[in-house]
Formats: structure tokens, C-alpha cells, sequence
């Protein structure tokens, strides 16, 4: 890849010398002989010379001249090394002093930053670049207004280097690309279009309050759920179980819905509070009955109900149907077409791990709440009754006499009174038994959360408004044939090209339009093709900025790069009326449409493409978290896992925090899952928030998330070297050397089980030998700092070893503990003590992630704050930044710091840069 | 727009009106010359097998060598023994790294970064164009599923993976029914997509002119995506023309559904048997079931089964009958297959002589991506010796260096396969 670039600036320089400047500088040479050189002689050229070339580097052959020579790159990375004190190397004796580094850093920070102006025509190139697969799903999204994951069948991008995927040089195509943007356009417009005449809707309501207990409700899942007079009442399930109850399944309330089209869905509900106070989740499925047993469903939506049950609230859920499991339509016995029905499962969210009393479905329920305390404090009364009575008769029996008054002898009881009342006894307790699972249920019922239910609407399928988005491309519906076509296809090729478009381009596509109209005389479906094949132009499918020579872009060229970059789809109306309006948009114009645009939904698109990207954190999607470590832990964790640090992102964001909280704060962002596992109280509900944290809490940035802790392990236990790698490489932006090729494993002769040691044993000895030493000890020590959270993300102050670890596994058929087989239980006995303590290249010393995160603040906030600028620069560009762009990131950067860390600042800033604004050929 | 004018026969019959040879022609003199066309078979399983050696359900023999004895999940393959070798030990390296529910895309590539092209697509690039269909892609689900549940096994050269089919009535209609109607709507279907193609390109002209250098490169690749699509017409129209293969109704159920798994698992190995009979196609490739994400994983349900065959991989303590009797179930089928094969004469040999046919999975027992369970079948023509069981060591040797020995006997040129360090030749070919 380094070559590729190489070779293409050298392409650039050949090709741009020919551009005017007013006039050309050159570079300084003079001073490099006469300063510059010495210095490098005395210090840098035993091991960087012809003969020795350590590293690929021989200053001997490298030009010196910057604003010519194809040497850029590598006297970037000399400047990098010098000024991180990496070079010359630690242990060699002869050292520059300040003075002498000053020299060698000043003269090539100068040249740089000449070079770069000089250079501009030739950096800050933006290849023509294909959308993303995400770009592409939003863009028809917009376009069209069909809600579904069009892209779901299209392969993933790749991403460069940086982990960036909308990097334009790579951003290939195929033919099996191009046929499948065929087929995904062909299926979109069929359902964007709809017809001319606006179809049935389908409505209905469906109150629980009419239902009865014969005919519903159905408790699938291992919940119980309660018919009352006011409603339903849900309660958690059981072991991950959700507890669902369905309204439709029932022949007596068929739901009628179209295949196509969105459908809507309200829920009339309240919810009670739990022991600790937290409100129930409401969720609603789609989904059928396939046979008896067989239930298929997806989740359509869920909300944390936040309604008492005396005051419900409307809930509503919309969806696209055909993202939903629909049974297959086919011949019914009789031979016509039907297929089985549409369920709307209504239901609570909530689950409950661990022991819980049994349920006795139905013997409390009774009608409402009130009744049913009536009935458990009636019942109550009855089991201390029965008590009473079981005492008496136990002591009569076992005496086998009664008492008969005040100071009169027992009265001695008779074989057959004996018999009846052992009769007595076993009814009496059995009786009272049954009572006291009751109460114990219904006292554990008393403290969950339950979802109350009244009602469930539909609409299907349900339109915003009417004609559907798409139909408003094609004009009245009055206007007939070619005419009506013309004005349709320049329409939406305006709108899909994101530019002002020219008859003689379009004659092409009326040409087509005419021929499909000709053959087949049907509108619908003629200006159907043709839109696709708007669509499957470069004109839709890329970001094209004709040009081959330097100019600013136009306003729709930047308009479409901006929605791009914080949207990741195409200009809305307003975007594109105010491109309309004006050949070049202003500074003011760009940053009104910054806050605009920021503070639409659509930004968070941004927070989630960009942080994923920035900080690699879907890898932890494909790593399984090991059962035998982590018992516990929920399934739906990983799912809140996976959003909390584009949550975050999104607060520090719209919330206009200081982008120096991704290093430290003193909140956390996170719902009630995620609270949960992380031990912090007092969290309610699906939806993530801030919440203060204190030290002892060991949350607060980006470095301790979960995400993070299990994404950088093996799914069981906590690895340094790959957290060391993500800091250095995400936080930091400096890469760590490339694992030597072909290097064998090393290990310690003197110590047969090496490779049985603990990891973090390897990795100490790794970092004495001095072969590995070099990278290791660049990379483990920020990985060591983080050991006290385990794979995921949990503090821990034991860890355990690895190699008892494997011991143990396959040991574990054989081992008991009281009787039973627990993993858990041998993996606490082999426990060793957490060692945080990190010694960093810079020799500093430190212990655990607070220090880790004080030191970051102190002495790296600022190879922080450019790694950030660099990336959200590549992100908005479409392209690496190169060398070249070097004097406009340390701008960038220094207008991002002033500002205190702001990214809307960061943002406008970039949207403001010439980079942005212009473009180089 | 000057293409839309072109008589529509001329324009099919290619560039500058000249007819393109039919290659079809060619493989049928070819093997009238007596020499058969190589064939290869793949297929996937998910969610491995039973590895515990003290149950009678273990996939893997107990003895390596010639005098192994199949357990009884593979008793199928008995008559069959000195046809295919059982091979344990073998992995790809590189999708070790993953959840191995996440890696079926990698067990014909080698590679979880959608990098590299799948063997049967490999040898599909030589040999697909002698025969109708390029490569014939197969799965019980169909699609591509998601990147970490896939719904196809079959990669492009870019790495990127092709959708499968599992409409069986179709895919035999495609191949083997020719009708007038039929006839007529694909070269309708054709011809469409070829006034698509001729619009883009039209479309394209009008930016060229106006971009720089390495733009200009990104359009011509866009280009090429686009004139590939437009020589795929060309070539499905030329096979338009050319006489379907005649194949007798009953040599395959089309009736079979899912509802009934073994007479709907023989199909899909009807139709590959048929495909490579006609010599329709010469690479095919068959995913028998995803990793647990609904659709085929429910066929044990239908079978009586408890649960599906996830839950079941997950819950194997409890289901090792289960288990082990549907692993027995998805190798009579493909035993099946092997005989079938077997059965049909060609030349002095049979068909499985000239068929290489890999079977097996990415994870040995649950969530273990080592020690893939695999049967290397067939291919005795091209030099292949069978009758053993070998357990290889996970540290020298990947699941790549026994790719490289399967292009070598297909006689593809190439001396790797994704990240292979050496081939299995010595071991597997006389």
C-alpha cells in the first residue's frame, strides 16, 4: 500500500509541475549541508548509511529536497522518531543534545511546511470514490423513503489502513457488484413506487380488555402474564426467556396486513416499577405461527415504558414489513393461495436470571391489583389459620389425646378419631403448602417490574403522507407518456445525482425510457427501469468531481461531501435549495449547515460510522465470550457493549463536551444492561445516558469500556499486546511496528513450559530479550496498564493463569465441587494477584488505567488530539491523509485545542478547510 | 445512443457480427476423445460433530491409517472406504481468530477477510468456460446470509461472496428444460439488460472527458464491471441457442421439500449429479446447513429432532444421540452421492474417478475452529490414493496445503492457495 502512494505522488509530481505559481519556491539546501548534514553524520549515520541502511533507512541516498524529491514520507517519519525521542536508539552511548535535535527537527519542520504549500496542487487528492456499503443503504433510504437494510446481501468494504472504509482508492467494483446494484435498485423502486391508486390500508384495534381467559391470552416463553379487567399485566422472563403474549394467533382476531410497506404499530401501556424502582421494557415482534411449536419472530422495536398503569401511554412502533419473518405464501389444502397469518406479539423485555419461586399460573390471578392484594392478604389469613390447626391436630395426634378445658384432664382420643384426625392433617397441610408457594410467588411478583397492556393498534400499510416520497419524482399522475417521462427522469436525476442536470446527458435515458414505453406501454413499469438506471450510474453510484485541474468545488460538489460526511447519504431538500441558490457556498453558509445538520437524527449515522470505524470497535462482534469464565454474563450485554462507545461518542458530541472525555470523564454513558454489568446503580431503561461515576466505579473514557476490554482479548482472558496495539494504533495514531515476517516464536531455553507460562510471564521475558524487546517494549506496557479489567471489561484484582487455565479445561469432566461440576469454582483456587504496573518507552512509570489516563492527559493529549483531527480529516475526505497535508492538520489541530476539544469546532473547521472546499487534480 | 438501433440478432451475435465458437461443441468432442472433463464437488456442514472419543457418535476413527473403523456416523461410507480418505489435524490459521460459527466463508477460501477467491471459483475461472454454467452454487438457505453467518460458500476473485441457489425446480429448469416461452422471456431478460448496459456505458462517455488521471482509472474499473455484465449476456445468449442437454424427469425428485429432508438433501445432490453428467458444469458447490440462524437450521425439527442443530452442537450433553444421528443422516446422503458417481461408467472408469469432492466443516466440536472434520473423495483419475485415515499436525500443516494439492490435480497452475506454505502431494497423489 505505502508503495502504491508513493508511486502516486511521483505520478502527481510528473503531472503538476506545470502549474502557475506566483512564485515557485525551493528548497533549502544550503542549510541542510551546512547544519543539518553534520548533525546527522555525527549521530545518525553508523547504522544509516550505504553499508549498514537499519530500518531502510541510508541518509545517504534520501534527497534532501522536499519540494522535488519523492523522499517526503521518509523525512516525515525521521522528524516523528526524533521528536519521540525513539531515535538515536536508547542505549547508544553517543546522544544529541537539545540543540543538536533542535537543528535537524527545525529545518525539516520548515521544509515541510513550505513544501507542503508548494505541493498543494498535488496533495489533498480526493479520488472519485464509489459510496460506501452504508452510503449506499442511507442514500436509498432518503431517496426513496424504504426503510429496509438494502445492502444486507452486498459484501462488506473493505478498509484501509486506518480502518477507514470510504477511503476512495479503495473502494472497488465488479460485475457481481454491478448486477447486484441492478437487482437492489429493481427491488427498491418496486416498493417505493407503490401505484398510482393508493392501496387498502388495513386497520385494526385490538382491546385486552375484551379478551377472556378461554380465549386468550396465550403465555408463550415461560412468563406468566395476567388477564385482568383493566388490561394485561406482563411479568420478566424467565432465564432469557422473554415473556410474549400474542393478540393475533387467535382465528377470532385475524390481523389483516399488506406483504409490502411499512406497518404501524401503537401500544397502549403502563408499567410498574420494580424493588429498586426500574421501569419494565415494552417490546413488540412480527412474526407467524410455522406449526404447532414453531414460532418465528424478530423484534420490531422496544421502549422503556416510564407510564403508571392508571395513566397509560401510547407507544408506537414503525416498521418496514418485508425486514420482518412473513410465512411463505402457498397452496392451502383447498389449492388457493393463503398463508398462515401475521402475528403482533406484544410483550415485555425484561429478563430474570437465576432462582425465582415457581410460578402457579392463574391461582392468584384475579381481576386487577387491588383484588389481588385482597385475595393475598385473604390468603394470608387462611395460611395462619391452617398453621393454628396443623399445630393442634400434630400435638393431638402425637399425644394422642385433646385438650379439654382449663384444669380437666386431656381427653384421650379413640383409634378411629385418631384415623380422621390424621386424615385432618394431611388435608390441613397440603392446603397450607399450596398457600405458602402462593405467597412466596406472589411476594416475588410484588417486586418485579411488569409491563400493563390495554390496547394494541394497527395500520397497514401505514403512509406519512400520500403520494409515498418516490411517486413525487414522477409527476402527476394526470400527465401521460414520453412528456410526463421527460420531466420525471430530470427530476430524480437531479435529486440522485445531487446536481443540476443537462438535457444532452438525459437523452440517453428518455431515449430508453421511450423504448421500454414503446414495448410494454406501461408507465409504472418503464420509468420504473429507467430510474434504475439513473441509479446505476457513476453519476449516483460515485462522488463525482469532474475535473482535471485545480478549482474550488461547486456549492453541490460540497454540499454533497458535507451530507456525506455527517449523514452518510445524499443533500436534503434544504441542502440542495441552498446549492440551488448559490455557485459557492460561504464560511457562514457552512457552518449554519453544520449546526444544522448536527442536530438532526441523521448525525448520529456519524456517531456510529465514524466512531466504529476510528476505533475498530465492531471487532468485538466476532469474538465469543467464553461460558466457562464468564457464567453470567448476558447475551444482550454485548449488544449494549457494542453501542456504548458510539453512544458516547454521540454525547460528548451533541452535548458539546471536550473531545479530551474520550481519555477520562467523570460519567459514564450507558443503559441499564450495560449499568448493570459495570456495577453502577440507579439505572433504569433501555435508553443510554449519562451518569456520574466516581473513582472506585473505574469507568469514565473511552479506554475501559467493555467494548474495548473484549474486542482486545480471546474471549476468556484480558491480552496486553493487543490492547497495547489498539491504544497505541486508535489513541495515539502511532502505528506499532509491523510483526517482524518469519521471525520464529521465541522462548526461554532455560524453561521447558514456556509456552505454558501465563501470557503475561512470555511477554516479560519477551521484553528482556533484546530481540523482541524493541517492539515489546513499545507495545505491552499500555496493554499492562489495563490488567485489572478482564475480557470483559470487568475489574478485577485476580486473574487467573493460563496455564491452569488449559489444566483445568481439560480436567473439568472429572472435577466436583460439593457435588457439583462448576468450572468457576476450580478457576478461583488458581487465581494470581493483577499486576498493573507499566514502565512506558519514555520510562515513566506507572500502576493501573487511572495513572494510564493521567498520563495520557499530561504528556499525550496532543498526539491525541492530532490522531483525532487526522482521522475525522481522512473520514471527511474520503482519502489517507498524506504527508503533504501536514501544515492543515496542525492547524486543524491547533483550531480543535482552543477551541477546548470541541468536535462540532473540529467539524466546521474541516468543512472550512481548502482541503474540503477545493479540488486538487 | 447509437446501440439501441442495432438489429437485435446482430448485435447477439457479438462484436463486428462474427459468432463466437461454441465452446460446448469443443468439450463434447473432447470427451468423445476420451478424456473427461475434472470435476470438482465441495461441501459444508455447520456447527461440527461429536469429537469425544469414548462415544460411539465420534466423527473422527480411533486409529489413523489403513486399518481405521468408521464410527457410526460415517458407517455410510463403508463400500465406499478405498474411494476417500478421512482427514483429522487440518485448519485455516487465520479464521482460528474467530467464533467458528463466523467462518464458513473462509473453509474454501482460506481467508476471513473476504480477500480471496474460493477454490471451486478458482477452477471455475479455467474450466467454466467450456460449459454452460460457469460454477453451480448451492446451499440450503440460498443468499449470502450475513459476513458472519454465511449462506454461501462460494467466493469471487475480489474475495466477495456469490449468492447461492436452492430453488431446485428452477436451477433444473435453467439447466435442462428448454422451451419456447422460457426461451423467449430469457433472451427478453437478456436483451433488457443489454439496453441497461449499452445506457451506462452511454452515461459513462459524458464524464470521461472531464477527469483527471486516477479518476479516470476508477471509472474504467467501473467500466469493466459494466462491459463484464454486457460479455455475460453475450454468452448466456449464445447458449440460448445451443440444444439443452436432455435429462430424464425421473432422474431427480423436483417435488422434494424441505418438509421431507432426505428426499430434499438427494435432490441437491441430483442436481449436482446431473450438472456434472451433462457437463453442464464442472465446479460445484453445496452449503448443507447455516450456522444457526434459522432457515435450515430447523431441519432436524422436521425430522422429529428436539431441537435445531445449533441448539443441539450447544447442548451436546444432552443430545449426543441426537446429534450423531443427524450427522449420520447429512453423510448417507452424501454416500449417496459417492455411489451415484461411482455407479455412472465414463470412459474405462467412473465418474467419481473424475471428480474431486471435498466434505467437511470449520469447527470440529462446538466453537473449536481446529481439527476440521473432512473427507476428501473421488478423483482417482487424477491420481488420487484413498483408503486412509490421517491426522495431521496443526502446527505444520493448514487446510491450504491440501488445496494446493487439489489445483495441482485439477491441474490448475497456480503453486498456492491463500496462505498455504507447502502442498499434501506426497500424502494424497501416486
Amino acid at each position: 500500500m505505502k508503495k502504491l502512494v508513493l508511486l502516486f505522488a511521483a505520478l502527481l509530481v510528473a503531472g503538476t509541475l506545470s502549474m502557475s505559481f506566483a512564485k515557485e519556491p525551493t528548497a533549502n539546501l544550503s542549510q541542510y549541508k551546512s547544519k543539518v548534514l553534520p548533525v546527522i553524520n555525527k549521530y545518525c549515520s553508523d547504522c544509516h548509511d550505504s553499508e549498514n541502511e537499519e530500518g531502510g533507512v541510508n541518509f545517504e541516498k534520501m534527497n534532501p529536497d522536499l519540494f522535488t524529491g519523492q523522499d517526503g514520507e521518509h523525512w516525515e517519519e525521521v522528524l516523528n522518531q526524533i521528536n519521540r525521542g525513539d531515535m538515536p536508539p536508547k542505549k547508544k552511548k553517543k546522544q544529541p543534545g537539545a540543540s543538536e535535535r533542535e537543528i535537524i527537527t527545525s529545518w525539516l519542520q520548515g521544509e515541510m511546511t513550505r513544501a507542503a504549500q508548494f505541493r498543494k496542487s498535488t496533495g489533498g487528492k480526493v479520488v472519485m470514490r464509489r459510496l460506501t456499503r452504508y452510503e449506499y443503504n442511507y442514500t436509498l433510504q432518503d431517496l426513496l423513503d424504504v426503510q429496509i437494510n438494502h445492502a444486507k446481501n452486498m459484501p462488506e468494504d473493505q478498509s484501509n489502513e486506518h480502518g477507514l472504509q470510504n477511503s476512495g482508492l479503495l473502494l472497488g467494483i465488479n460485475a457481481n457488484q454491478m448486477e447486484a446494484y441492478l437487482e437492489i435498485t429493481d427491488r427498491a423502486l418496486k416498493k417505493a413506487l407503490w401505484t398510482a391508486e393508493k392501496p387498502k390500508i388495513h386497520k385494526g384495534v385490538i382491546d385486552a380488555r375484551s379478551l377472556t381467559k378461554n380465549s386468550y391470552p396465550v403465555s408463550l416463553g415461560g412468563g406468566d402474564t395476567e388477564l385482568t379487567a383493566e388490561g394485561i399485566y406482563f411479568t420478566p422472563g424467565f432465564y432469557g426467556g422473554p415473556n410474549i403474549f400474542s393478540y393475533s394467533s387467535n382465528p377470532r382476531v385475524p390481523v389483516r396486513i399488506s406483504r409490502i410497506g411499512k406497518i404501524r404499530i401503537s401500544v397502549k401501556a403502563g408499567g410498574l416499577p420494580d424493588a429498586a424502582g426500574k421501569m419494565p421494557r415494552l417490546r413488540v415482534w412480527i412474526g407467524y405461527n410455522a406449526d404447532k411449536n414453531n414460532w418465528t419472530k424478530k423484534l420490531v422495536g422496544e421502549v422503556t415504558v416510564t407510564s403508571s398503569p392508571d395513566k397509560p401511554k401510547v407507544y408506537e412502533f414503525i416498521t418496514e414489513i418485508s425486514e420482518l419473518p412473513l410465512a411463505a405464501v402457498g397452496p392451502n389444502k383447498q389449492g388457493k393461495l393463503s398463508a398462515r397469518p401475521v402475528i403482533i406479539f406484544v410483550g415485555q423485555g425484561d429478563e430474570v436470571y437465576g432462582d425465582r419461586p415457581l410460578s402457579l399460573k392463574r391461582q392468584i390471578g384475579g381481576r386487577g391489583l387491588a383484588t389481588m392484594d385482597k385475595k393475598f392478604q385473604a390468603s394470608k389469613k387462611r395460611y395462619d389459620v391452617l398453621r393454628k390447626k396443623s399445630q393442634h391436630l400434630n400435638d393431638a395426634i402425637r399425644k394422642k389425646s385433646v385438650d379439654a378445658g382449663k384444669d380437666i384432664p386431656r381427653k384421650p382420643l379413640s383409634a378411629a378419631e385418631l384415623e380422621t384426625y390424621k386424615k385432618e392433617l394431611v388435608a390441613v397441610n397440603k392446603e397450607s403448602k399450596a398457600l405458602e408457594i402462593n405467597s412466596e410467588y406472589y411476594a416475588w411478583l410484588k417486586n418485579q417490574r411488569r409491563v400493563f397492556a390495554v390496547s394494541m393498534e394497527y395500520e397497514s400499510p401505514y403512509f406519512e403522507s400520500w403520494p409515498p416520497k418516490a411517486r413525487t419524482y414522477i409527476g402527476s399522475e394526470s400527465a401521460k407518456g414520453s412528456q410526463r417521462a421527460q420531466i420525471a427522469i430530470k427530476t430524480f436525476a437531479a435529486t440522485a445525482w445531487r446536481r443540476p442536470v443537462n438535457d444532452e446527458e438525459l437523452k440517453p435515458y428518455i431515449e430508453g425510457f421511450n423504448e421500454f414505453y414503446a414495448e410494454s406501454s406501461d408507465f409504472d413499469d418503464s420509468i420504473k427501469l429507467t430510474m434504475g438506471m439513473v441509479m446505476a450510474s457513476p453519476n449516483f453510484l460515485y462522488l463525482v468531481e469532474p475535473s482535471d485541474k485545480h478549482r474550488a468545488l461547486s456549492s453541490h460538489e460540497v454540499a454533497s461531501r458535507l451530507s456525506y460526511f455527517l449523514w452518510s447519504s445524499l443533500p436534503d431538500d434544504e441542502l440542495r435549495k441552498m446549492a440551488n441558490a448559490k455557485s459557492s457556498l460561504s464560511s457562514n453558509d457552512l457552518e449554519d449547515q453544520v449546526e444544522r445538520m448536527l442536530s438532526d437524527p441523521k448525525a448520529r449515522r456519524f456517531a456510529k460510522h465514524f466512531t466504529e470505524q476510528w476505533l475498530d470497535s465492531t471487532r468485538m462482534e466476532g469474538i465469543a465470550v467464553d461460558p466457562n469464565f464468564y457464567p453470567g454474563f448476558k447475551p444482550e450485554t454485548k449488544e449494549s457493549m457494542r453501542r456504548e462507545p458510539i453512544e458516547y461518542f454521540w454525547h460528548v458530541l451533541s452535548k458539546n463536551r471536550s473531545a479530551l472525555e474520550f481519555i477520562d470523564s467523570n460519567y459514564a454513558v450507558v443503559d441499564e444492561t450495560l449499568a448493570d454489568h459495570y456495577q453502577l446503580t440507579g439505572v433504569s431503561g433501555v435508553a443510554f445516558r449519562a451518569v456520574p461515576v466516581t473513582e472506585g466505579d473505574h469507568r469514565g473514557g473511552l479506554l475501559t469500556m467493555g467494548n474495548f476490554m473484549l474486542g482486545n482479548s480471546d474471549g476468556g482472558d484480558s491480552n496486553p499486546i493487543y490492547r497495547g496495539k489498539w491504544l497505541l494504533e486508535k489513541i495515539l495514531d502511532e502505528g506499532p511496528p509491523p510483526p517482524p515476517p518469519n521471525v520464529e516464536q521465541i522462548v526461554d531455553e532455560k524453561n521447558p513450559n514456556f509456552d505454558k507460562l501465563p501470557l503475561i510471564e512470555q511477554l516479560a521475558f519477551h521484553r528482556k530479550e533484546e530481540a523482541c524487546a524493541g517492539c515489546h517494549n513499545k507495545l505491552d506496557p499500555w496493554g499492562l496498564a489495563l490488567e485489572n479489567f478482564d475480557a470483559v471489561g470487568n475489574w478485577r484484582t485476580t486473574a487467573s493463569l493460563a496455564k491452569e487455565k488449559k489444566i483445568a479445561e481439560s480436567n473439568r469432566k472429572q472435577i466436583k465441587v460439593n457435588g457439583k461440576q462448576t468450572f468457576e469454582a476450580i478457576r478461583r483456587g488458581l487465581d494470581m494477584k493483577v499486576n498493573a504496573v507499566a514502565k512506558l518507552p519514555s520510562g515513566h512509570q506507572l500502576d493501573g488505567a487511572i495513572e494510564l489516563k493521567a498520563y495520557l492527559l499530561k504528556h499525550k493529549h496532543h498526539e491525541f488530539s492530532e490522531a483525532l483531527v487526522r482521522t475525522m480529516f481522512a473520514y471527511a475526505l474520503g482519502r489517507s491523509p498524506e504527508w503533504t497535508d501536514k501544515a492543515e492538520i496542525d492547524r486543524l489541530t491547533k483550531t480543535f485545542t482552543a477551541s477546548g476539544h470541541k468536535l462540532n469546532v473540529l467539524i466546521s473547521a474541516i468543512v472550512n478547510s481548502r482541503s474540503f472546499r477545493e479540488r486538487y487534480s | 445512443m447509437k446501440s439501441w438501433k442495432i438489429d437485435r440478432r446482430t448485435m447477439l451475435k457479438g462484436a463486428g457480427g462474427v459468432a463466437l465458437a461454441l465452446p460446448f461443441l469443443d468439450v463434447m468432442a473432447d470427451s468423445k476423445k476420451g478424456t473427461p472433463p475434472k470435476r470438482l464437488a465441495c461441501m459444508f456442514f455447520p456447527n461440527g460433530v461429536i469429537t469425544n472419543q469414548k462415544s460411539e457418535w465420534c466423527w473422527f476413527p480411533k486409529e489413523q491409517g489403513k486399518n481405521y473403523k468408521l464410527n457410526k456416523s460415517l458407517e455410510s461410507l463403508e463400500p465406499l472406504r478405498n474411494d476417500l480418505s478421512i482427514i483429522g489435524g487440518l485448519s485455516h490459521p487465520e479464521a482460528r481468530k474467530y467464533v467458528p460459527h463466523a467462518t464458513a466463508g473462509s473453509f474454501l477460501t482460506s481467508s476471513m477477510s473476504l480477500s480471496h477467491i474460493s477454490i471451486d471459483q478458482a477452477y471455475a475461472q479455467e474450466a467454466g468456460q467450456h460449459t454452460r454454467a460457469h460454477s453451480l452454487i448451492l446451499s440450503v438457505d440460498g443468499g449470502l446470509g450475513s459476513s458472519n453467518r454465511t449462506r454461501t460458500i462460494s467466493y469471487s476473485k475480489y474475495g466477495q461472496p456469490i449468492a447461492a441457489e436452492n430453488d431446485i425446480h428452477r436451477i433444473f429448469n435453467r439447466m435442462f428444460v428448454s422451451n419456447a416461452a422460457s426461451k423467449k422471456e430469457a433472451r427478453k431478460a437478456l436483451m433488457k439488460k443489454k439496453s441497461m448496459v449499452d445506457l451506462i456505458l452511454e452515461n459513462a462517455k459524458s464524464i470521461d472527458r472531464k477527469l483527471g488521471v486516477q479518476d479516470k482509472a476508477k471509472l474504467e474499473e467501473y467500466l469493466d464491471s459494466v462491459r463484464e455484465i454486457e460479455r455475460r449476456v453475450v454468452r448466456a445468449d449464445k447458449w440460448l441457442d445451443t440444444p439443452m442437454p436432455k435429462v430424464a424427469p425421473k432422474a431427480i425428485n423436483l417435488k422434494a421439500e424441505r418438509a421431507k429432508p432426505e428426499d430434499y438433501f438427494r435432490a441437491f445432490y441430483d442436481l449436482m449429479f446431473l450438472a456434472f453428467q451433462t457437463d453442464t458444469t464442472r465446479a460445484a458447490t453445496f452449503q448443507k446447513g447455516n450456522e444457526g440462524d434459522g432457515g435450515s437450521d430447523d431441519i432436524p425439527l422436521l425430522m422429529g429432532y428436539p431441537k435445531g442443530h445449533h441448539y443441539m452442537s450447544h447442548n451436546i450433553a444432552k443430545h449426543i444421540a441426537d446429534y450423531g444421528r443427524f450427522d449420520q443422516f447429512w453423510i448417507q446422503n452424501f454416500s449417496y452421492f459417492l455411489k451415484k458417481l461411482k455407479d455412472t461408467k465414463e470412459g474405462a472408469a467412473n465418474m467419481l474417478d473424475n471428480t474431486l469432492v471435498l466434505y467437511g466443516s470449520t469447527t470440529s466440536k462446538l466453537h473449536y475452529g481446529r481439527n476440521y472434520p473432512l473427507i476428501l473423495a473421488g478423483g482417482k483419475g487424477m491420481g488420487y490414493k484413498h483408503g486412509q485415515y490421517h491426522k495431521f499436525d496443526e502446527e505444520k500443516y493448514r487446510m491450504s496445503d491440501l488445496m494446493v494439492t487439489m489445483q495441482n490435480s485439477l491441474g490448475m497452475k497456480a503453486e498456492t492457495f491463500g496462505d498455504s506454505t507447502k502442498n499434501l502431494n506426497d500424502v494424497f497423489l501416486g
